[in-house]
């Protein structure tokens, strides 16, 4: 803050002809005479704040779209997040600075910040590609600070390459575990399903870490792949993510979000499309406690025509403290006629002090298209549905969980992987339990 | 005295950008004012695209033959223009158009067919004696246009369109279909009063002959596989009542 | 809000507005971009100084306190950048608006004593008329920076009703201003807030007295003339406890080369249990910036109704807002916003929950054609203690053509938990079914198209004062003439 804004906040009571005309003069709660400031450290100009340029470039910088939003490989381009930009202000960003920092991995002979595992079925193929090689960086468009450090420091991608026309009922799953939660570990991780090609990917993050991790994802023409990030870190583990997948001509691409644990998550999540006929669902998940920061982030750049979209986030927050964010941008570009796109995010309040959170933006270039619309709703638990449990004899205690467990069911049953279901479910009556002491 | 002449008529249904499927395969027909017009036929035979056709639906193509509303061809008129040269049509599954009012519709179609606004006495009189007639409930001119109407009481209102509009020809696609046997009745009725009050010029396009016990036609057309395929007067659709239409179905088939 | 539901002597409903008033069918098929001769105008100062508000302040003949907080707001202008978010401002050269025009020496009490160009604008504009007709309680008519005509019922004003325009406001009535004028919107609340208080001129005050109820509405009617004009008006309404006020404010403007600049902010303070309602029609010529702050602040069981309907204009930015402090307060707006070509309409609202068992709704249409841009941006926040709050949020959107854009912001803050939110958008296309059912009764394309829109606008519309309702219509069906090809 310049000096000037100083002199000025001293001159609250300030009075001339016997009249207040400083800053005591506002009657709304929370407002000065510049206003009101909706969050402490944001220096706020407008009524409505908004869409502020991400940091690449001077903060001054006009961006009227989501489709204007920076990208770039150099570490250079992004400043240092100070929690006034558009993307960052939700962010307790003085708490994500180590995960800014351009520096290494910081493994140690023998015992890497994140152990990495991956068994890999037979006939697929899984190697590294190094900075460059493609099909590296040809999806993944690093598009904050968080990004561009991730994959600038994370030396070789890890590369898994499913081969076309492979057909695999059970998942493959990637671990990632964290071994300290004062180490940073940076990771890219590159996926292709081959051409028609019918599979399920889990990303699993355990333990704990200072954890910046990317995941780049192709999905050629005509195949099917739900990819599940599981973000089951301890609780004092940071991570900050960049997910981008392009989907193929006539190609199926099911992402799924499910974030019970850390103390801080803030993942991003896009997609784009290749050709035509493609189709995109987004799903997230997330189950806050006291002191956790879960954020999710998602955009459908709707870039080509006749492509579907369907995205929905659900969330439950519960003590003191708790907090999650939901930003979904879709975009449906000019060129994209047939669009069909739809958006929604739905919060469950359970207890005092807990803050949600929910930004649904819908840009739409062109009047061609078959549907768009966006939805978010947060509440509490709908005494409708409570009464009409207990009125079964249900006890309220457990009424309450049915309705949670309902609520978070929606997203469960995208899974379609059993034993995975079957352990997040155990982790929600796990949550449960914490929000009746 | 008016006629209406359909001439070699070809239609395709535009299904995208590139495909289309053709429909009627050269279709004559004339129809001239104060006659009623059966047309009968089996599901996909045309009959609703004869209807659109006419009317001018975006939807079809008209790939040759002509469409002559007294000696002038209409093909290449939009919808408004044939509207107002006195073509009607009361459609199979009628629009809902949010917000916008049955009286004010009402209206402004009236002045849009008459070239001038309505006077208001006569006319909210006018409104309220065809909507009696019909069995319509009074409060029905102040919601909006077909929004949450029953099937029977979409119909009743195309019915109460096409008595205030006063059309020379009126086109009725299956407004039989999906009524129950009082409502048939008071359909029917507006039909005839329009009929007899205007000498207007009917086609009833319809699946069933129940229709028919209602409406008297002068002539029926049985149409099989975009053309028709037999004609004759009304003791065709009894016959049609005992048969069906498997016989003609055995001829296109042959 | 309670429908209206007339019938005729024989029982038939009649909801049709020109059904019901036959003789509003003579009132004007308005066409605004006329200009009258403009010599104040030409004479007028161009540019911005501590000078000009000096300049401005003494002419008033001000308290020396306003003069200060004019000062005050001008540093903070200087300071504070371009908003940078919303629709592309850097068309407007500040160095190039006229800050202050004065059109007549004084002000009117009859339409008779204005100067004679005056009085022909706003007889084309049919605001006389409305007024001989009894459809407005009091009518007031500001030309350039001015307020030229002003009237109000006697008995209005026997019951201790003040509706005058601010300038006199502040003569004579300074205790008012003393206590409210900037307490909802600050002085350095937003770059343009900053820029109407360092030189605001002409708008209305009202004070509605306890238990007061104004049954007809008030009318303010704003015009500007001079090319590249800014306009700066500034109203506050006061309504004290359980007393009831409709505000009805229209803006027009004629087609210039370069542009005007409109930038108003209005005050609004709904005491305990009172109820405010201000509807604004908005139609400004296509080369005004119009960037507005509105904002009332709602006290225990209050009631605060934004209708804002955005028809006009090059550039509109304007989120009416509602803070709701007392217990039981209800915020409400109705927006319509038109974008036709080379138009951006950027607005929505803003219902901010301080109190607990507060209650808020914003139903938002708007309508894209010939390229133009329509975007809804609102905030719904709920702060800490807000405990049983409301809120629900629909905002549609439809697109008449394949080159219009419609975008949607809302901005959703909860910081409480009992609290019940709901938001929903669409956005679609008028359908190719609902065109043919149209033209097979005969209307024209254009017609049948405007018929869908107005249909899509009908619930707010429904709304509006009949009159007002029946100028939407209008405008509507002008914006779509030649819409389609």
């Amino acid at each position: 803050m310049t000096d000037q804004i100083k002199a000025e906040k001293t001159e609250a009571s300030e009075k001339v002809d016997g009249v207040v005309v400083g800053e005591s003069r506002p009657a709304i709660p929370g407002m000065d005479q510049e206003g009101e400031k909706l969050s402490p450290d944001l220096a706020t100009d407008d009524t409505i704040r908004a869409r502020r340029s991400a940091n690449a470039g001077s903060d001054s910088q006009v961006m009227h779209s989501r489709a204007e939003r920076p990208w770039s490989f150099d570490v250079a381009d992004f400043s240092l997040p100070t929690g006034r930009e558009e993307e960052w202000r939700f962010s307790p960003v003085k708490q994500l600075q180590r995960v800014f920092e351009d520096v290494a991995s910081e493994d140690r002979e023998g015992d890497p910040a994140a152990e990495y595992t991956l068994d890999v079925p037979e006939g697929w193929d899984a190697g590294t590609l190094a900075d460059g090689q493609e099909p590296r960086d040809t999806v993944l468009r690093p598009a904050d600070r968080a990004a561009v450090v991730g994959s600038a420091n994370a030396g070789p991608a890890r590369y898994v390459r499913i081969p076309e026309n492979a057909e695999r009922r059970e998942p493959v799953t990637v671990r990632i575990a964290g071994r300290d939660a004062e180490r940073r570990s940076n990771s890219h991780l590159v996926i292709e399903a081959g051409a028609n090609s019918h599979t399920t990917v889990v990303i699993e993050h355990t333990g704990s870490s200072l954890h910046n991790g990317n995941v780049e994802t192709l999905v050629r023409e005509g195949a099917t792949l739900t990819l599940i990030s599981l973000q089951r870190w301890d609780e004092d583990a940071v991570h900050v993510g960049q997910h981008d997948a392009e989907v193929g001509k006539d190609a199926s691409y099911k992402h799924i979000a499910v974030t019970l644990g850390g103390r801080i998550v803030r993942l991003n999540s896009n997609v784009r499309y290749a050709d035509e006929g493609g189709s995109a669902q987004m799903f997230g998940l997330y189950y806050a406690d006291s002191g956790q920061h879960l954020e999710h982030r998602s955009f459908v750049d709707h870039n080509a025509p006749r492509n579907t979209s369907n995205v929905l986030y659900k969330g439950a927050l519960q003590g003191e403290g708790a907090r999650t964010v939901w930003v979904g941008d879709v975009l449906i570009q000019k060129e994209a006629e047939g669009t069909d796109s739809y958006e929604k995010n739905q919060n469950l309040v359970l207890t005092d002090g807990a803050r949600a959170d929910s930004v649904p933006n819908l840009e739409i270039e062109t009047g061609v298209i078959e549907g768009a619309g966006h939805a978010s709703t947060t509440g509490q638990m709908d005494d409708e549905h409570l009464w009409y449990l207990m009125a079964r004899g249900i006890p309220e205690k457990q009424a309450r969980r049915l309705v949670v467990r309902g609520f978070l069911n929606e997203i469960v049953q995208q899974i379609r992987v059993p034993e995975l279901e079957e352990s997040l479910m155990e982790a929600f009556e796990a949550e449960l339990a914490l929000s009746d002491n | 005295m008016s006629t209406l002449e359909i001439k070699d008529l070809h239609v395709s249904v535009i299904l995208d950008d590139e495909n289309t499927k053709p429909i009627l395969k050269g279709v004559n027909l004339t129809i001239n004012s104060g006659e009623i017009h059966a047309i009968m036929g089996p599901n996909g035979s045309g009959k609703s695209t004869l209807a659109s056709t006419v009317a001018g639906h975006p939807k079809y193509q008209v790939d040759s033959g002509e469409i002559l509303l007294d000696g002038e061809d209409v093909t290449a008129m939009s919808v408004d223009e044939r509207a107002r040269a006195g073509l009607f049509l009361a459609m199979q599954y009628p629009v809902e158009i949010p917000g916008v009012t049955m009286s004010n519709f009402l209206r402004s179609a009236k002045t849009a067919i008459d070239g001038e606004a309505p006077a208001l006495r006569t006319w909210t009189k006018d409104v309220k004696n065809a909507m009696g007639e019909l069995k319509i409930d009074p409060d029905f001119v102040s919601r909006n246009v077909n929004e949450g109407f029953s099937g029977g009481e979409k119909k009743r209102h195309e019915i109460l369109q096409l008595e205030l509009l006063r059309p020379k020809f009126a086109i009725l696609d299956e407004t039989d279909s999906g009524l129950d046997i009082d409502a048939l009745q008071v359909v029917s009725e507006g039909v005839n009063r329009a009929h007899q009050g205007n000498e207007m010029g009917v086609m009833l396009i319809t699946h069933y002959t129940r229709i028919l016990r209602y409406i008297k036609p002068d002539f029926v057309h049985v149409f099989v596989d975009g053309k028709v395929a037999d004609q004759g007067g009304a003791e065709l659709a009894d016959r049609l009542e005992e048969e069906g239409y498997v016989n003609y179905l055995k001829g296109a088939a042959a | 809000m309670t429908e209206q539901v007339e019938r005729t002597a024989d029982g038939n409903v009649i909801t049709d507005i020109l059904e019901r008033n036959p003789e509003l069918e003579g009132i004007g098929h308005y066409q605004y971009g006329w200009y009258d001769s403009d010599e104040a105008g030409k004479a007028a100062q161009r540019g911005l100084s501590e000078d000009v508000v000096r300049d401005i302040s003494g002419k008033k003949d001000e308290p020396e306190w306003m003069l200060n907080l004019r000062l005050k707001a001008l540093k903070f202008f200087d300071r504070k950048p371009m908003p940078n978010w919303g629709a592309d401002l850097s068309g407007i050269d500040f160095d190039n608006i006229k800050y202050f025009v004065r059109s007549t020496e004084k002000q009117a009490e009859t339409w008779e004593d204005l100067p004679e160009e005056i009085r022909d604008t706003y007889e084309k504009l049919g605001i006389p008329e409305a007024e001989r007709n009894r459809l407005v309680a009091g009518v007031a008519a500001q030309y350039e920076s001015e307020v030229v005509y002003h009237q109000i019922r006697e008995d209005l004003e026997a019951q201790g009703v003040i509706f005058m325009d601010t300038d006199t406001a502040l003569k004579e009535h300074p205790e008012f201003f003393e206590e409210y004028f900037g307490t909802v919107i600050p002085v350095g609340d937003n770059k343009f807030a900053a820029l109407n208080t360092a030189v605001w001129s002409g708008g209305s005050f009202v004070y509605v007295p306890p238990g007061v109820h104004v049954e007809i509405p008030l009318q303010a009617y704003f015009r500007i003339n001079t090319e590249n004009m800014g306009q700066f008006e500034r109203t506050l309404i006061i309504a004290d406890e359980d007393s009831y006020v409709h505000y009805i404010e229209g803006c027009t403007a004629p087609i210039y080369k370069s542009d005007s600049l409109h930038s108003a902010v209005v005050e609004i303070i709904a005491k305990k249990n009172a109820r405010v309602r201000y509807t604004t029609i908005q139609n400004w010529s296509n080369n005004v910036y119009n960037l507005v702050t509105k904002r009332a602040i709602a006290h225990e069981g209050a009631t605060m109704e934004w209708i804002d309907g955005n028809i006009g204009s090059k550039v509109t930015q304007k989120y009416p807002a509602v803070y709701m402090v007392g217990e039981h307060a209800k915020g409400e707006t109705l927006s319509i916003a038109f974008a036709g070509e080379g138009q951006h309409q950027d607005t929505g609202s803003k219902m901010v929950h301080i109190a607990p068992n507060t209650s808020s709704s914003i139903v938002s249409k708007s309508v894209a054609r010939g390229g133009g841009r329509a975007a809804y941006r609102g905030l719904v926040q709920i702060r800490e203690g807000a405990k049983h709050s409301k809120n629900n949020v629909v905002c549609d959107a439809l697109l008449v053509d394949t080159i219009s854009r419609s975008d949607t912001y809302p901005y959703i803050d909860i910081r409480e938990d009992e609290v019940t939110l709901g938001h929903e958008a669409t956005v679609s296309r008028v359908s190719e079914e609902q065109l043919f059912y149209l033209m097979q009764r005969g209307l024209p394309e254009d017609e049948a198209m405007a018929m869908i829109v107005r249909g899509f606008v009908e619930p707010i519309a429904r709304e509006l004062p009949m009159e007002y309702a029946l100028e939407l219509n209008r405008l509507i069906e002008l914006q779509m003439e030649g819409s389609v090809g």
